[in-house]
């Protein structure tokens, strides 16, 4: 385990260019995060020496992509401390996984149960939901948040009926970097008989996501977000709720037996894998998975913590930026407007002087609804980002907010 | 009068003239605080251009075959690129707005300012003033 980051952006070839004839300054990590040379390296090994369909092959090159792929189901099952590969479905990602257990969850679900999201929800953890109970009849609901955009704890628990089948909640919010109470609202929803599903995809950088520690019941992240390739992500699901579970998704690859008068399925994960799967992208995820192990996920979320908070007393000093949320636990993501610009506005100008950062509703309107906003500037450091960028961030809005002063204040000719 | 093409054409020079693309960028938001604001009765979603991702709000006449629009925005690029429009076609015939094919915007780096979506919602805005135009040239 190593705690320098001296060296890592040499893992990051895409960092060094130049953008708009500036150095780039890549902060919307929270998007995408870069992809290191090694997990490119990984895929192109894939690609050049095994390339072939997995499971059913009897030949060399399926026999050893066979083996890489459920090598790489292996890293990522140690990577969240899974019981068993078993529980470990590849999916497209975050959106994909979720989406997927509300599929699954559609045959269960009975006119009066409920599930209990929040207003916090990026839209892939909320439109699923929200349209499989206007499917079934289910009661659809979302915790509010307070002011400071955290969870209202007690609204939640008081939310939490003997009807409420489920709780779907963010681990962290991708618009204000609000680390939830996960394990409280493990507990709780669990003492109130309710399964409980945590959407990972900001947190995975943020901490070590332990699911038999933090004793949920089913997780999703996606692979983009922790250097893996995009089009990648994992579903988790505690095995005996997998083995009961239906399929969401129908063919090749997930039958046991097929016959005119039925079909058997076979045993999880392969029952949520239909069709041929990406292979060579799952590896890719793998090698990602590596890639943060060997540096520790505490030491990459201890240094994009110091960034993130960088960013914060820096922003903080400008009186024309409003920082969006006051969360007392934040991580990964800082959102903000510049007082009379519009957040493309602030985001399109950044981009001019290299600084990618990201703009707009982040899919989370909801949330936004909630805070009375239309949209924000996000800016989403990671650890290979330097102090230095922060620092030409700050400088880049101070820029922005003496050229626009005329334009802010109203001024016409 | 300077027809709207010889406009265009002298505006593009001048715009190319800034090198760098963050003074380019100060260039078209110093423009927009030149755009007149738009009386707020006239922000009706009558007025709203459809399909693009900035509200934006066109108040179009054409009295005796002039063309004349106002015009607003929430961001001040887009408004800074009214102006622009503004500029060009307001005092015009309007059976000249009608032809006018303007090329400013790809022949300076305006619309590489611009992520796709934008990049429509920009040309919606040009193809109604057109349009209004060549139904009441």
């Amino acid at each position: 385990m190593s705690t320098d980051f001296s060296a890592v952006r040499e893992d990051f070839p895409i960092l060094r260019q130049k953008v708009n004839g500036k150095s780039l300054v890549y902060l919307d990590n929270a998007a995408t995060m870069q992809m290191p040379l090694r997990v490119m390296e990984a895929m192109e090994t894939q690609q050049l020496s095994r390339h072939a369909n997995v499971h059913r092959g009897i030949h060399y090159l399926s026999e050893s992509s066979t083996r890489e792929l459920e090598n790489a189901r292996d890293a990522l099952a140690g990577f969240i401390n899974a019981r068993s590969s078993t529980e470990i479905i590849f999916t497209s990602g975050a959106s994909q996984s979720l989406n997927m257990l509300a599929q699954s969850f559609v045959s269960g679900l009975g006119l009066g149960d409920e599930i209990l999201v929040t207003v916090m929800e990026h839209h892939s953890n909320f439109v699923p939901w929200q349209q499989l109970c206007l499917r079934t009849g289910a009661v659809f609901r979302a915790v509010p948040v307070t002011g400071n955009g955290e969870l209202d704890m007690n609204a939640f628990r008081a939310m939490l009926t003997p009807r409420t089948r489920l709780v779907s909640v963010t681990y962290v919010s991708n618009l204000l970097g609000t680390v939830n109470p996960v394990r409280e609202i493990v507990r709780s929803a669990h003492d109130n008989g309710s399964l409980v599903c945590l959407d990972c995809a900001q947190a995975m950088r943020h901490a070590r996501l332990d699911v038999q520690e933090l004793d949920c019941d089913f997780a999703a992240f996606s692979g983009h977000k922790i250097g893996g390739p995009t089009g990648t992500g994992v579903l988790y699901g505690r095995l005996e709720l997998l083995e009961k579970l239906p399929p969401a998704c129908f063919g090749g690859g997930m039958v046991e037996r097929v016959t005119l008068e039925g079909t058997t399925f076979a045993a999880p994960p392969l029952k949520f894998e239909t069709g041929t799967p990406n292979i060579t992208g799952n590896i890719g995820l793998a090698a990602a998975a590596r890639y943060l192990d060997a540096f520790g996920i505490e030491y990459i979320a201890e240094r994009e913590n110091a960034l993130l908070r960088r960013a914060v007393e820096l922003l903080s000093a400008l009186p024309e930026v409003e920082i969006v949320g006051h969360p007392q636990n934040r991580s990964g993501v800082l959102s903000f407007n510049v007082r009379c610009l519009h957040c493309f506005d602030v985001a399109s100008m950044l981009d001019r002087l290299g600084i990618a950062v990201r703009s707009g509703h982040h899919c989370a309107q909801p949330l936004l609804d909630a805070m009375g906003l239309d949209g924000t500037v996000r800016v989403s450091p990671a650890f290979y980002n330097t102090f230095e960028e922060i620092d030409a961030l700050a400088e880049g809005l101070e820029r922005i907010i003496r050229v626009t002063k005329g334009a802010r204040n109203g001024k016409h000719s | 009068m300077e027809s709207i093409l010889e406009k265009e054409q002298r505006f593009i020079k001048d715009f190319n003239e800034i090198g760098d693309a963050f003074d380019q960028y100060a260039y078209l938001i110093e423009l927009s605080c030149l755009l007149p604001p738009l009386p707020e009765e006239l922000k009706t979603d009558k007025n709203v251009v459809a399909g693009c991702q900035s509200t934006v709000w066109l108040d179009i006449h054409i009295d005796g075959g002039v063309f004349n629009f106002a015009s607003d925005s929430n961001t001040l690029i887009i408004k800074g690129v009214l102006y622009i429009l503004q500029e060009l076609f307001n005092g015009q015939p309007a059976a000249e707005v009608a032809a006018a094919n303007l090329s400013f915007l790809h022949e300076t780096a305006i619309m590489d300012t611009f992520e796709s979506s934008r990049q429509k919602g920009i040309g919606h805005v040009i193809a109604q003033l057109r349009r209004e135009a060549a139904a009441k040239k």
